[in-house]
Formats: structure tokens, sequence, C-alpha cells
């Protein structure tokens, strides 16, 4: 190999070299942190998954427009003794290249009380963590129009993950007010 | 076949290029990716953000012997508001053929006029620096359709190209299936070293791609290309059209992606003259421009 074509591997053996070792995915919060910010009051998280059958599932997609993707549907009633605060659910959505594991805390009306994101992996649009923009939610309930752009406001340069959490949301209100209510 | 010799002067491509590139330069959205290996889609890098791309590209196989066109291309992209990215490129091209004509000569494009046609020709040259934009109309996550318009000038010593393109995109099933789609028509002057006058033809090209997320990290799809070739800037001096098919993979982790695409020329081509028929074998047209298979690889590194 001559000194030109040694010069000119230099930058793609290095990009090579850099993008595997390189990483970006971040746990932000356990199970456990995330159901204590969204229930703080709780004493108990008694677990109480749904597994959908394939006709519950369409029944989700007709409701919500939006595809469940696994038929079980991890969830706890937050419990303070004998008082019911709400539902904690906790979920996944397609990001860029790999799943988004967040959470839905519902109150006792099926209201949204808290989104936490758990696990986030991409390269960009981590800004979905950002309480501001969570915030657009708290409170909407079943039949909002979780638009982006229309009642939910879009994060520049994270549009892809605003749109699955976004559906997300629309899709677990239909499943709590079909399933749950 | 090659290019038509004319003395319009290849300035006025750098005024046109410069006066588009201005158009575009107003001003959100989501990380460029190439998924495809020929096909761009609609999204651009956000604000602020940075890409290092590399890229080879590579063409072989004509009527016989050995030929090898191998392109390599170098990018830095940026992106300067959520909807508009910029990027510059370094591409230099090493040519190795052997006795690759129809007729046993030696030949095809990057193969000096003036080369022995009679032996084997090798060569590495730097060729362009080339400047791209890409603005993003229309998203595919917020509206019904991706758009963008793309548009890229490349000045050489011996060569210079403009390469405007629009780009759609359609997302299907939560955005695990994407269908993205290029109308590209690219204008070409050139000349050889040795030789005053310029040449100029250009190229209409319509690419397809389908890409379906297999699982996380990993997408894999078709790619479907159909190039027509023009000898001058003239629609009258249509030369050939040809057709290319192949599969793709695509990985992703972090901020790191690589691509990798193969394209068949499909044995139904068309000349629109008896030189360009007769340029055809086997239903492919080979010739100067074209060969029997494409290669892109390209990896990503996003900072």
């Amino acid at each position: 190999m001559n000194a030109r074509w040694r010069t000119y591997c230099i930058v793609p053996l290095a990009v090579m070299a850099a993008g595997p070792v390189a990483g970006w995915a971040a746990q932000y919060l356990a199970l456990e942190e995330a159901q204590k910010l969204c229930f703080p009051g709780a004493d108990a998280f008694v677990p109480s998954d749904i597994t959908l059958t394939r006709e519950q599932m369409r029944a989700v997609k007709k409701d919500s427009g939006v595809r469940a993707r696994t038929g079980t549907q991890k969830l706890w009633r937050a419990m303070r003794g004998q008082e019911f605060l709400g539902w904690f659910i906790k979920d996944e959505v397609l990001g860029k290249h790999e799943l988004i594991t967040w959470a839905l805390a519902l109150g006792p009306d099926g209201a949204v009380r808290r989104i936490e994101i758990l696990d986030y992996r991409e390269t960009y649009g981590y800004e979905v963590r950002g309480a501001q923009w969570r915030a657009q939610f708290y409170g909407k309930k079943h039949g909002a129009a979780l638009k982006l752009d229309r009642d939910i406001k879009n994060i520049g340069g994270a549009t892809l993950s605003c749109r699955h959490i976004t559906d997300g949301v629309k899709r677990l209100l239909s499943f709590y007010e079909l399933f749950l209510k | 076949m090659g290019y038509k010799r004319n003395k319009s002067g290849w300035h006025g491509v750098l005024l046109a290029s410069f006066l588009m590139c201005g158009g575009l330069w107003a001003g959100e959205a989501s990380a460029h990716e190439g998924i495809f290996g020929f096909v761009y889609t609609t999204e651009t890098l956000p604000k602020g953000k940075w890409e290092l791309e590399q890229i080879y590209q590579g063409r072989y196989g004509k009527h016989q012997g050995t030929y090898a066109n191998s392109y390599f291309r170098t990018e830095l992209e940026y992106g300067f508001t959520d909807k508009f990215q910029g990027a510059v490129y370094v591409n230099s091209r090493y040519v190795y053929a052997n006795k690759n004509n129809a007729d046993g000569t030696t030949g095809g494009e990057g193969v000096p006029d003036g080369a022995d046609p009679n032996t084997s020709f090798s060569k590495y040259k730097f060729e362009t620096v080339s400047f791209e934009g890409i603005y993003q109309l229309l998203s595919p996550y917020k509206d019904p359709f991706g758009f963008a318009l793309y548009l890229e000038p490349a000045f050489g010593p011996y060569k210079y190209e403009i390469e405007p393109k629009l780009l759609f995109q359609k997302n299907f099933l939560d955005d695990r299936l994407i269908v993205a789609l290029n109308m590209v028509w690219e204008m070409e002057w050139a000349r050889d070293k040795d030789v005053s006058v310029w040449g100029h033809e250009m190229e209409f090209q319509n690419v397809l791609g389908v890409s379906y997320r297999l699982a996380n990290n990993w997408r894999a799809g078709v790619e479907f290309q159909h190039v027509t070739k023009f000898g001058t800037f003239s629609l009258r001096d249509a030369e050939h059209t040809a057709y290319f098919l192949g599969p793709d993979l695509h990985f992703a982790r972090n901020n790191f992606w690589t691509t990798a695409a193969v394209l068949f020329q499909l044995p139904i081509a068309h000349g629109f003259s008896q030189e360009q028929r007769d340029a055809i074998q086997g239903g492919r047209i080979f010739g100067h421009e074209r060969e029997a298979v494409q290669l892109t690889v390209k990896m990503g590194w996003n900072f």
C-alpha cells in the first residue's frame, strides 16, 4: 500500500473503529424509581398484568388507531393502604434503532398523571425526557386528540420519539378505556 | 458513446449551483441515516449535529475481461436547522480495466481515450469536491408523506456536475416499513486531462427503495434503479435505459450505522441508437457507462 492509499484509509478506518465503541444508551430510571416518582404516596404496587387476546388487541387498534406491539401489558395498581391511587403501566415503543422503555401513570379517573422515560438508547431525541414536554400530556383522558403539532408540541430533532410516545399514550388510554375502567 | 465535445462553459453550472443552494438556505427533523445504499430518505440531521460518512461505490463487469470502477467518498454533514442540512464531500476514483470491451479492447468510464486499448489500465485519482444541501419540506412522521429537495454540485479539475433530486418517503406499519423514491437529474461536464474541450451529458434516474425493520438495530430491503442516459442536455439525445435491482442490509447502534447494497443489472436494457443496441449483450447494456453490478458500502458516525 503506497502513502496516498494509507492517507486515504485513515478516515474510514477511524470511523469504523470509533463507531461501535462510542455509546449513547442510557437507563435513566429503574422500575421502582419510576413508580415512586409517579406515585410518591404509594406504599404498594400490586402487579396486575393483563394479556390481551388478538380480538382485544384489534379493539385497541380500532379505538386508538395505534397497533399494540405485544399482547401482555405490564401494569401495577398503586395503593396506599386500602386506597387505590391509580395505574402504573410500563410500556415500550419503537425508537429509531431500539425500543424506548417508558411508563404511564393514570389517576383513578383515567387521566394522565405522569410520564417517565426509563430507557432511551437513541443517538438523538433524548429531549423527550424534558419535564415540559411530558407535562403536555398531564390531565389528558381517553378521547383527547393527541396529535403532534396539534395538542402536543413536537421537539425538533426528536420527531420520531415524540410521535411514538404520543401514539403510545393514545394506545394506553384506549387500553384503559376498554379493559381497566 | 461518451461525451459530445462542446465548448459550452461549465461556469454556468457554478452559477446555477450557487443560486439553487442560496434558494435552499432557509429554514426541524430526525437524524439523517443512510438506511438504503442508493436511495436517500427525506430525514435531515438535527440542528447543530454532525455526521461523518464514508462511502464506497463500486461498479463491476462489462462485456468480458475485467472492469472495476471504485468511487470513494468522504462526507461531513451538518444540521444548520432541523430541516436543512449541508455537507461537503471529497470524491476520488480508482479504475481498473483489462480487455473489457465487446471487441476485446480496454475501455470504459475512467479510461482516457488516449490509453492503450490493448493493455490493462489502472489509475487512482482525486475527482471532485462536492457540496450537498437537503431541505425537508414535509416530515414522514408528521405529514402524510415526507418530501425533501436535494442539490449537489461537484467541482473538480476535469469534471463538474450538478445533481438536483426530489426525495419522497412514506412510512407504514408504525415506521417499521419505509418506502422511499428519488427522482434524480444529473448533469455533467467533463474532459480528459490532455483534451481542451469539455463534453457534457445528463442522466435521469428513478430510484426506489423499500426497507423493513427486521429487529432492533437491523433493517433489510430491496432497491430498484431506472436510469436513462442522454448524450447531450437535449431530451432528444436519449442513448439508453437500464434497470437495476438488488437487496440491502442496514445496521445501526447508538451513534454508528452501516449499510451495504448490491444492484444487478436486469436483462431488459433498451438502446435508442444502433451504437447503443450494439452495446447490449444478453439484454444488459455495457458500453462506456454501464456495468453488470453496482455495490455500495457506507458507514456513518454521528457526533
